[in-house]
């Protein structure tokens, strides 16, 4: 009669309950609440906002997670969700400058700087350094490198992601990682 | 799956040179994923993000399944 919650929980899983109560949602958020706040934090480049975006990506996820299908992976249904939410809130802020063709002939003429090793010494400004050398990319560069950082990701989820092939990922990867590299150096 | 698929696409050649990791050591990082996978690593999500998400999830209904769990599982 009075059986413990978790026996309930785990003999009617659909039934209505507080949301956390979700063991399911729970496992989700703890899996991959740190990718989606990296995204979030580096793409907008602002804790507070990356703090709020995480937390409404997840609380979209939550509501909407009887429309998962199941045709990808969970990271990047929950990738996909976070990148219209951050770039939404994007445009309405209007922030970042726009990306022109002549930006991207100097990233082009970058390519001796960029091909030696990144060193880099190990200090509690290294993230701003990334954060400064990100902020100066063309955002579609910036989410590119972002994506495929993450090691659970595939060139083809990437493209996915970004609505473009995979060989167009890697197209744009190699000017992304040139143009990152010359930034970076300038933050030294 | 997916990470070897990845590193079959042209970065096997990515190796780390990573002297001691105490503070203010000398890192080299051969690629820039390399350098933004050593950045997350180091990124936690604050853990305020999931006490407002408790609280804000238990707003709504605990949603249903997705169908096709529900058929095969």
């Amino acid at each position: 009669m009075n059986e413990p919650m978790a026996e309930r929980e785990r003999e009617c899983p659909d039934q209505t309950q507080p949301g956390w109560a979700s063991s399911e949602f729970a496992d989700l958020y703890a899996e991959h609440s740190r990718a989606i706040f990296y995204l979030a934090l580096r793409f907008l480049g602002d804790p507070q906002k990356a703090e709020d975006a995480t937390h409404d990506v997840f609380l979209k996820a939550f509501r909407k997670m009887d429309q998962f299908r199941g045709e990808a992976s969970w990271r990047t249904w929950l990738y996909r969700i976070a990148i219209n939410h951050c770039r939404n809130l994007q445009q309405s802020w209007n922030e970042r400058h726009m990306f022109s063709n002549a930006d991207e002939a100097i990233w082009e003429n970058a390519v001796a700087q960029s091909e030696s090793p990144l060193r880099v010494l190990e200090t509690k400004e290294l993230g701003e350094r990334i954060q400064t050398a990100l902020d100066a990319l063309p955002d579609e560069y910036r989410l590119l490198l972002l994506l495929i950082a993450d090691e659970q990701l595939s060139y083809e989820e990437v493209g996915t992601l970004t609505e473009q092939s995979a060989d167009a990922v890697r197209g744009k990867l190699h000017r992304a990682r040139k143009a990152f590299a010359v930034l970076f150096k300038k933050t030294e | 799956m997916n990470q070897h698929k990845k590193f079959n696409s042209g970065q096997e050649h990515e190796q780390i040179v990573e002297s001691q990791t105490t503070q203010n050591s000398v890192q080299e990082f051969s690629s820039v994923e390399q350098l933004l996978r050593h950045d997350a690593d180091r990124t936690a999500a604050p853990a305020s993000i999931e006490q407002r998400l408790k609280k804000s999830s238990a707003d709504f209904p605990q949603p249903s399944r997705p169908w096709w769990k529900r058929l095969f599982q």
